[in-house]
């Protein structure tokens, strides 16, 4: 579960998010809806605790309180973000990253396995051939940028609690949005929860039962 | 992004009584300095000959460095310890030590396997390990002053071939105020059974270190040789101009490798070691080569440019570079390469890597002259920057005489943003691992380029250099 209270949010001085409260129960998805500027991005990045956002309130998950840790602290206890639009990295291999996030988050198996399951991560979600190898979305298109978001995000299922999702099908052709659904269910099914932001219509209606509006926060 | 305190491992002070003596550039520092090694007057020439050509000399100010000059006539140009020591065995136990907490251990019992090494401990060498063994083989390895005592005739046909006294400013103080520093010399056909290694450290306050370091390779020999380099961590800046010079005749082959890790200052910029060096190898036989490799991590200011003059029709002249700057450390650091010889050819590989609010620029010079037909020249310098305040600057110079002498040159500049640091924090990793890691792919064509034992010793630096720089 995660439960917000209190919290405000500001980059710079421009006050972006004002007092927000709201609890997700284990095993539930939240849809966060508003227009363009309304924030929602920016709560996203607040629980991740992205270092440019000033944060007073309260987050809290299951294993303590998030609002004075640094952000890997928060990824290595279970928060998980998909970008909206993940940077390149140049210098470091897709590869090298599985490594190193196996590392950091005591994933469990040999170098070999990782590289054998990445690879069929990869096959599944349709990026192409040697992905691996490539320098961390270097030349990638919008769409398979986010293709790479869902496979760490399959990757580390196992040890996500909250799930934070910043428009994860923009870009993604129809058949992969199904995938998106599966990574929800499979995230509730785990008693984790998970936090959606979409402009998507049809993902809209499928996760309406509970929603949050902040157009006027 | 914020700096934080930046841990610097080597910075700690050995506590044993020094003769700090010499103070100022000028004639009675010279002859002081000459008196005490017992110099045959040749020498003493040759030092008074530096400092009188000083006289028409300035430093030079065309380097991205932004400093205050040292103010030459207030350092110690001499500085060893009150005890002066025979053998190994007389050497005081704090200074082992210290050399041991460095990882340099000098005991017969407890020496680096299948390395040699010549301890500076400031002004004068302390020490040789392997020594003996290496006398069967008739390689000459010993410190400066002991090859001015036994090899006279070595010294004095090479000193200042490479690098006359007047070649620039910090070489002439050089060529003036040297103390000690390294000889090797591999006869005709001999390969060096042993990585030979010079451990450079300054301890004492007020004081420069003004090494000289001098490698014959004769015909169809090899040698593998590095330097390593610390200080500890102090308030003022410490003055490091020292000399290398490298002879490679017919087919010989030098590997000249260096980890410099001098103090770079705290965070604010205050202390550190200007490292202001002349390093130069002259490819002078036919087919001769050397290759220098560095990895630069210490400093406040670094000023270097190992070069290649390619004399010898076919030598081979490469430059393997890691260079990384962070907190306000400035490094303006790079190669020249000379093409005198048909035929020769060289290789550059540069990487630059700076970090915080600091400066690296790489400067290069490739030269093809009148007579390099054939010549040929493969330059690569990348550099990249991580944060938002960090600068880099690419000066590659070239200077083509020969219209069959080829020049290739590509170079790449990134920057690791905030955004990106970021977005590997989401994935789990802190800011250290995550620029150490980007820092490692950047830096892998360079490091493997390493002798075996020294790249662990490599990787190892680099993560350290990255500990507690990228808040």
């Amino acid at each position: 579960m995660i439960s917000v209270e209190k919290l405000s949010a500001s980059i710079g001085d421009k006050q972006i998010l004002n007092n927000i409260s709201f609890t997700v129960e284990p095993g539930e998805c939240l849809l966060i809806t508003g227009p363009n500027g309304s924030g929602k991005s920016t709560l996203l990045h607040t629980i991740m605790g992205r270092p440019d956002i000033t944060a007073t309130g309260s987050i809290k998950i299951r294993s303590g309180e998030l609002i004075d840790i640094p952000c890997h602290e928060r990824s290595q206890a279970g928060v998980f973000m998909a970008h909206q639009s993940p940077p390149a990295i140049d210098g470091i291999n897709t590869m090298t990253l599985f490594k190193e996030i196996q590392k950091v988050q005591n994933v469990a198996g040999s170098t070999s396995e990782l590289i054998k399951l990445t690879k069929s991560l990869f096959n599944w979600i349709g990026l192409p051939e040697g992905w691996e190898k490539r320098q961390f979305n270097n030349g990638a298109s919008g769409g398979e940028r986010k293709k790479n978001e869902l496979t760490q995000a399959v990757y580390l299922q196992g040890k996500t609690q909250v799930l934070l999702l910043d428009e994860p099908d923009s870009g993604l052709e129809q058949s992969s949005r199904q995938k998106i659904i599966d990574l929800i269910q499979e995230t509730k099914n785990r008693r984790g929860c998970v936090l959606l932001v979409t402009h998507d219509k049809e993902l809209q209606e499928l996760y309406s039962a509970n929603k949050l509006d902040l157009s006027n926060a | 992004m914020n700096e934080l305190e930046q841990e610097y491992t080597a910075g700690f002070t050995t506590n044993v009584e020094s003769e700090l003596t010499g103070r100022g550039l000028n004639e009675s520092t010279v002859r002081l300095i000459s008196a005490k090694n017992n110099e045959p007057d040749w020498l003493l020439e040759f030092r008074l000959d530096a400092l009188a050509k000083l006289d028409i000399m300035t430093e030079p100010d065309w380097a991205e460095l932004k400093y205050t000059r040292p103010d030459y006539d207030n350092i110690y140009y001499h500085s060893r310890p009150k005890k002066q020591f025979k053998s190994l065995d007389e050497v005081p136990q704090e200074i082992l030590d210290d050399f041991e907490k460095l990882g340099i251990p000098l005991h017969e019992r407890a020496k680096l396997a299948g390395v040699a090494v010549d301890a500076v401990f400031d002004s004068v060498s302390i020490g040789t390990t392997y020594k003996e063994k290496l006398a069967e083989e008739g390689i000459i390895f010993c410190s400066f002053n002991e090859a001015v005592q036994h090899h006279p005739e070595l010294v004095k046909e090479y000193v200042g071939s490479v690098v006359p006294q007047g070649d620039n400013w910090f070489a002439c103080i050089n060529s003036a105020v040297f103390s000690d520093g390294s000889f090797v010399y591999i006869p005709e056909g001999k390969r060096c059974p042993l990585e030979l290694s010079t451990y450079f450290r300054i301890n004492s306050a007020g004081s420069g270190q003004f090494e000289r370091t001098l490698i014959i390779a004769d015909k169809d020999s090899y040698v593998s040789y590095l330097e390593g380099c610390t200080a500890p961590q102090r308030d003022e800046n410490q003055l490091h101009a020292a000399v290398v010079e490298l002879v490679a005749l017919d087919r010989a082959e030098i590997k000249y490798s260096t980890v410099q890790n001098w103090y770079p200052g705290n965070e604010h910029g205050v202390g550190g070691v200007y490292n202001f060096v002349t390093k130069r190898a002259q490819c002078r036989g036919v087919q001769s080569r050397v290759s220098w490799t560095q990895v630069e991590t210490g400093s406040a200011i670094t000023w270097k440019y190992p070069s290649c003059i390619l004399q010898g029709e076919g030598s081979i002249g490469e430059f393997y570079s890691v260079a990384v700057t962070k907190g306000h450390q400035q490094a303006d650091t790079g190669t020249k390469m000379i093409h005198i010889g048909a035929n020769s050819r060289s290789k550059i590989i540069s990487k630059g890597i700076s970090i915080g609010n600091s400066t690296m620029t790489y400067r290069g010079l490739v030269r093809m002259n009148p007579g390099a037909k054939n010549a040929r020249n493969y330059t690569q310098c990348d550099s990249l920057m991580i944060g938002n305040n960090s600068r880099s600057n690419t000066v590659p110079y070239t200077d083509c005489r020969n219209d069959t002498a080829q020049i290739e040159h590509e170079a790449t500049t990134g920057r690791v943003s905030d955004e990106e640091l970021y977005y590997l924090a989401t994935r789990g990793l802190d800011p250290e691992s995550a620029a150490s890691a980007i820092v490692n792919g950047f830096c892998r064509s360079v490091l493997n380029t390493l002798p075996l034992e020294f790249a662990a010793e490599a990787n190892k630096l680099l993560s350290v250099t990255m500990e507690g720089s990228i808040g």
